[in-house]
């Protein structure tokens, strides 16, 4: 058995652990309004986010479009359509690991533009007041950006700070949840700056 | 019965010199020679000769020797040799036929004031489980008893019965001790304790034998259980989660929260420095903060913290269901357990009367 499957049946192994008073499977499903905002232009996007739960393992998908309208109001608008999965592994209740990629497309008259990174981070997460009430912080970093125009690749990173209430027995929950990232082509002198507002709403399976 | 101790006793002598010497002294009772009939009685109930006898004709040779003592006009003696008649044979009684009714009302006498119990049980016992040894009791007289099974140090694993005995009493012993578990060992006890003071002082002319006390009766038992090995239980639940607020709940819910709502706030300046950030951030960082004010108020010190109490519901539950899974588990494979018990000679430790 080669190392790489060794190392995998090990991680799988430690993944296939619950956490204490953890139900095997749970899952959520939430519709979410974000306010993007960048250093041209700013827009508000519509879009929906989801998870599933293993375990200790728990895989995320959450997708968005809208207009973003530019600053000046004289250039012309451009749509906006992200998407995102990321495989998130939670190794205590207070710390986890994600991996996945994030697209973003920008249409406008000239063309699309899409920016694909794989980003790889760490978040906390902090009980407030019980489980009711959490704050995260996460930071991470791309592991590789590509851009279609000009063609080229990068760096990015980003961050994203939030606070979740749950309605406790009720399978609702809130989120409000501000995030920031920057994406910086090789050898140009192209950088982007995305800043986000999110707000999350959404119903969870325990 | 003593006519058919007198059929049998020649044809089960094994030792024919006690057998004579038996003959003779029911030959010298009969030719009213009480001294000779009780000095050759003595000779044949005393080692070696009494090595040759067995109970029936022990009681048999008890019963012409208490007889002879009582036309000696040897109350006492008499008395004690019919208590250790019935020590030997609680259900023995004379022959009718032979003893005229004076000695039968001084042996009943002595018979209804001695409590003492006769225990049959099994040589060899092998059961499963839902199996049991069954003793056979039977008493001198009716009267209380108490039936239990008892360590090497006396120490009793368990009472199997405590009541009243009538004609006779049948006893069962699963195997197992008060906690439920097998007893094994090489010198378990079956320990008869007889008690009460029924027939005390209501023995006539036998008032010797009416003042003794109950017998304490043990049989030795040997029990082997071949049983394969269980399942331990898990450990006691220890690592619980607090169900009160203490004074650190709350300030770290209030710093958990400050904390947040500050890294909400310099989040553009790690991730693009040198970029102007917009204002959204502070949306955030009130959220934060008015947060951290609800949770440090709500979990001030004494308050109750029912997402802690649930958790430790779940792992108490958790918990409780390893435990039942052990103990069906356990009981499954203890399904398959065989008892085997090989039982000894009665010992009467106490009571009951003593040599004439």
């Amino acid at each position: 058995m080669s190392t790489r499957r060794l190392l995998l049946a090990a991680v799988w192994a430690f993944a296939a652990v619950p956490l204490a008073g953890q139900t095997p499977v749970t899952g959520t499903a939430a519709g979410l309004v974000l306010n993007v905002r960048t250093r041209t232009d700013a827009g508000t996007a519509l879009g929906f986010a989801g998870s599933v739960r293993f375990r200790r393992l728990e895989l995320q998908v959450r997708y968005a479009e809208g207009t973003l309208q530019p600053a000046d109001g004289a250039s012309v608008g451009r749509d906006l359509v992200e998407g995102a999965v990321a495989l998130r592994f939670v190794a205590t209740p207070w710390l986890s690991l994600q991996l996945g990629p994030h697209a973003r497309r920008f249409d406008s008259p000239v063309g699309a533009e899409r920016w694909v990174t794989w980003q790889l981070g760490g978040r906390a997460d902090v009980a407030i007041a019980g489980t009711g009430v959490r704050g995260h912080a996460m930071l991470w970093r791309g592991m590789g950006l590509e851009v279609n125009v000009p063609p080229g690749s990068g760096s990015a990173r980003g961050g994203e700070v939030g606070v979740t209430i749950d309605l406790g027995p009720r399978p609702f929950w809130f989120a409000l949840a501000y995030g920031i990232d920057q994406a910086q082509v090789r050898d140009a002198t192209r950088r982007e700056t995305v800043e986000t507002l999110t707000f999350t709403a959404g119903l969870r399976r325990r | 019965m003593a006519l058919a101790l007198l059929l049998a006793s020649p044809l089960r002598a094994q030792n024919g010199s006690a057998s004579e010497v038996l003959t003779g002294a029911v030959r010298a009772y009969r030719d009213l020679d009480f001294d000779a009939a009780a000095r050759l009685l003595r000779r044949v109930l005393a080692p070696p000769l009494a090595v040759g006898l067995d109970d029936a004709e022990r009681a048999r040779a008890l019963t012409y020797l208490g007889a002879a003592e009582h036309y000696r006009e040897q109350p006492d003696s008499a008395i004690a040799v019919f208590r250790r008649l019935v020590v030997l044979a609680p259900r023995h009684r004379p022959d009718t036929l032979v003893f005229p009714p004076e000695i039968t009302r001084l042996y009943n006498a002595v018979r209804s004031s001695t409590r003492i119990v006769a225990v049959r049980l099994p040589a060899d016992t092998e059961f499963g489980v839902g199996g049991k040894l069954v003793a056979w009791l039977y008493p001198s007289t009716p009267h209380a008893v108490t039936v239990a099974i008892s360590g090497e140090d006396g120490h009793a694993l368990r009472t199997v019965y405590a009541g009243p005995i009538g004609d006779s009493l049948d006893v069962s012993w699963d195997g197992r001790d008060s906690t439920g578990s097998f007893a094994t060992g090489d010198r378990l006890w079956l320990t008869v304790s007889s008690r009460g003071s029924r027939g005390a002082g209501g023995a006539g002319g036998a008032g010797g034998a009416g003042g003794a006390g109950g017998a304490k009766l043990r049989v030795p038992l040997r029990v082997e259980v071949s049983a394969p090995d269980t399942l331990p239980h898990p450990p006691p639940l220890s690592a619980l989660l607090p169900e009160r607020a203490t004074r650190e709940t709350g300030l770290r819910s209030l710093g958990g929260a400050a904390l947040l709502a500050a890294g909400a706030l310099t989040l553009p300046s790690l991730v693009a420095p040198g970029e102007r950030a917009s204002g959204t951030r502070f949306a955030v960082a009130g959220a934060l903060g008015v947060s951290g004010l609800v949770g440090y108020l709500s979990r001030r010190a004494g308050r109750p913290l029912p997402e802690n109490a649930a958790i430790n519901q779940t792992r108490r539950d958790a918990w409780r269901r390893q435990d039942a899974a052990v103990t069906r588990e356990n009981a499954g494979r203890m399904r398959a357990a065989r008892v085997r018990i090989r039982g000894g000679s009665a010992v009467v430790l106490e009571g009951g009367g003593g040599d004439p």
